[in-house]
């Protein structure tokens, strides 16, 4: 066995008077990919912010590569924060935003040398904003901004990437392919990644290893160990669904037993508008028949809820 | 041309201009880091506090600079202790410490019953008196945090755009934290009595803000306010000169003008791109 990259020993964590994180114990090697999963406020963040070591516990200790940490943060993990943590109006180029992660391995001049400039133009270049380079970052995509931090803790040359909700914010695509690019970037070089997201799916269909959380650690393990209706339920405090098939699994959180009907018995009517063809032949018409609408309508809950106990098995 | 190079002919002309023209440049230098860090007021605060020390150096006849110093240094130490122990906010905290101190300059003077040149210069500004010891010091602070910003460029930018992501990338926040203090407060005492402490907050603020709105980079931004501030200082100096006002309020107004110039520019042109869009769209 290896010694962990990074190891947590009985962690506590409080703010103020709430235990935020309570005995937490936690190995992280070489080369894995894990996900932290938990509701708001479980203490995901704070679980990162340890493990970069922007916080002390009050309790436990915790070692990286065998060696207990002290205030300052270990040099070969980047942080990836939450895109919305910054002003993004501020007066930076997507480049100089990128060369911020030189900042402590470069020289005291205040410009980049041309082997740094080289260097974030190559990453730039594989995670497609090298075409930005001299934009506003105002002027991205959350997608995008999500790889302008990317970028920044990649050019740092780390061994371990720690991500804060890097998908949060992003839509389906942009989230896949950001999580395609991470696993992209774990398999080719190697490099520890650690996230959180409160996406179950997602972490679901790319996580190898995920770990629930909720102030302390409920589960850890692959998707298909543990995410079983009871891990999940104590970690969200829930009623999760999980539905396993194809060898996919995917997990909802149960309606309180209501479906949109239970809850909206009397919607008010809506209709498309009428759509002309370019044709112009009015028997193409699109138009709903507001009779066929209501016969798709169960007709009371219990067909619902019978729906919705078979794919709870 | 006489009537740039006439004031020239006197002793006084040159030195205060040189010091306004250095104050101008530091403020405009410190100010983008301000603005950026969305602080604009502590210059405001910083100068409040500092003129009850200047008040009481003034009284025990004691050095300006030490006087004024140590009062900020205490200023500052008053301001922590009080968010510490009685957990109320540090906007709350600098108004409280900074007005008490400023209440403690204003009494002193009111009891002198004389109005001193040095302390008007204080309050408002002034393109008088300045002594070669004091274009010294000036140039000292000035060169000093010049280089200071130079060296730490890359750190104080990481530091200034998200403070705990550049602590988790290795950079030491609370060093550079430190050295923005120092330097601002070196800034504030040696500035105070070419601006005045109720318009130095301006010379700290509108600066860098004009040039915000006409750059998205930094390292131009920086560029930009340093000239405007030592420009229009300069103005400001030759029209405290010619129109006989206090220098602290010409060389604010000459700046203001020329933020209102830049706001027009900025909205022009956005404008005009707005409509460019539209006329390829």
């Amino acid at each position: 066995m290896t010694t962990p990259v990074i190891e947590l020993q009985n962690v506590s964590y409080r703010y103020d008077s709430t235990l935020v994180l309570q005995d937490i114990n936690l190995h992280l090697h070489k080369g894995q990919f894990a996900g932290v999963l938990g509701p708001s406020g479980a203490g995901k963040t704070t679980l990162l912010k340890l493990i970069l070591g922007l916080i002390m516990p009050v309790r436990g200790a915790i070692c990286a590569d065998g060696q207990p940490m002290s205030g300052q943060a270990p040099r070969r993990i980047a942080y990836v924060p939450q895109v919305e943590s910054v002003d993004w109006n501020f007066p930076l180029t997507v480049e100089q935003a990128v060369l911020m992660g030189r900042t402590k391995a470069g020289s005291l001049l205040p410009w980049p040398s041309r082997e740094e400039r080289e260097l974030a133009q190559r990453i730039m270049k594989r995670l497609g904003i090298a075409d930005f380079a001299k934009r506003h970052i105002r002027q991205l995509s959350g997608g995008q901004q999500q790889r302008v931090f990317l970028a920044r803790a990649l050019i740092a040359e780390p061994d371990m990437l720690v991500l804060d909700e890097p998908t949060a914010g992003v839509d389906m695509r942009t989230q896949e392919e950001i999580l395609h690019l991470l696993t992209e970037i774990n398999k080719e070089d190697g490099v520890t990644i650690l996230l959180t997201t409160h996406d179950l799916n997602a972490a679901a269909a790319h996580f190898p290893w995920v770990i629930c959380l909720n102030r302390t650690i409920i589960a850890q393990g692959t998707p298909e160990d543990v995410f079983t209706p009871e891990t999940l339920n104590a970690t969200y405090q829930g009623d999760m669904i999980v539905v396993r098939q194809d060898g996919l699994i995917f997990v909802q959180e149960r309606p309180h037993w209501h479906s949109v009907h239970d809850l909206h018995p009397n919607p008010v009517p809506a209709h498309l508008p009428a759509v002309q063809p370019a044709g112009g032949s009015s028997d193409l018409l699109v138009e709903p028949d507001p009779q066929s609408i209501d016969k798709a309508r169960p007709v009371d809950g219990k067909e619902s809820r019978s729906g919705l106990s078979v794919s709870a098995i | 041309m006489d009537f740039l190079l006439a004031p020239f002919n006197y002793d006084f002309f040159r030195t205060g201009l040189l010091a306004g023209v250095l104050v101008g440049a530091l403020c405009g230098l410190l100010g983008v880091y301000i603005v950026l860090r969305g602080m604009s007021y502590i210059g405001h605060g910083l100068s409040h506090a500092v003129f009850g020390g200047a008040a009481v150096a003034f009284i025990t006849k004691a050095n300006f600079y030490l006087g004024a110093g140590a009062w900020g240094f205490l200023a500052a130490v008053l301001i922590n202790e009080t968010v510490r122990r009685f957990k109320i906010s540090a906007d709350a905290a600098i108004g409280i410490v900074t007005t008490a101190s400023f209440a403690v300059g204003v009494a002193i003077i009111s009891s002198q019953h004389r109005f001193t040149r040095d302390l008007e210069a204080s309050l408002f500004g002034s393109l008088l008196g300045v002594s070669p010891e004091e274009v010294l010091a000036i140039l000292i602070v000035t060169v000093v945090i010049a280089v200071g910003v130079i060296l730490l460029y890359k750190q104080l930018l990481f530091t200034t755009f998200d403070e705990e992501t550049a602590r988790a990338f290795g950079v030491r926040t609370r060093w550079i934290d430190t050295f923005f203090s120092l330097a601002l407060a070196a800034a504030v005492i040696v500035s105070m009595q070419r601006l005045g402490v109720t318009l130095i907050a301006a010379a700290i603020v509108i600066p860098p803000i004009t040039a915000r709105l006409l750059t998205d980079r930094l390292d131009r931004m920086i560029l930009i306010s340093v000239i405007m501030g030592s420009i229009t200082a300069m103005i400001g100096m030759y029209l405290s000169y010619y129109v006989d006002v206090a220098s602290g309020a010409t060389i604010v107004l000459t700046q203001t003008a020329l933020f209102l110039v830049a706001a027009l520019y900025s909205t022009l042109i956005r404008r005009n791109r707005l409509a460019a869009i539209h006329y390829h769209v």
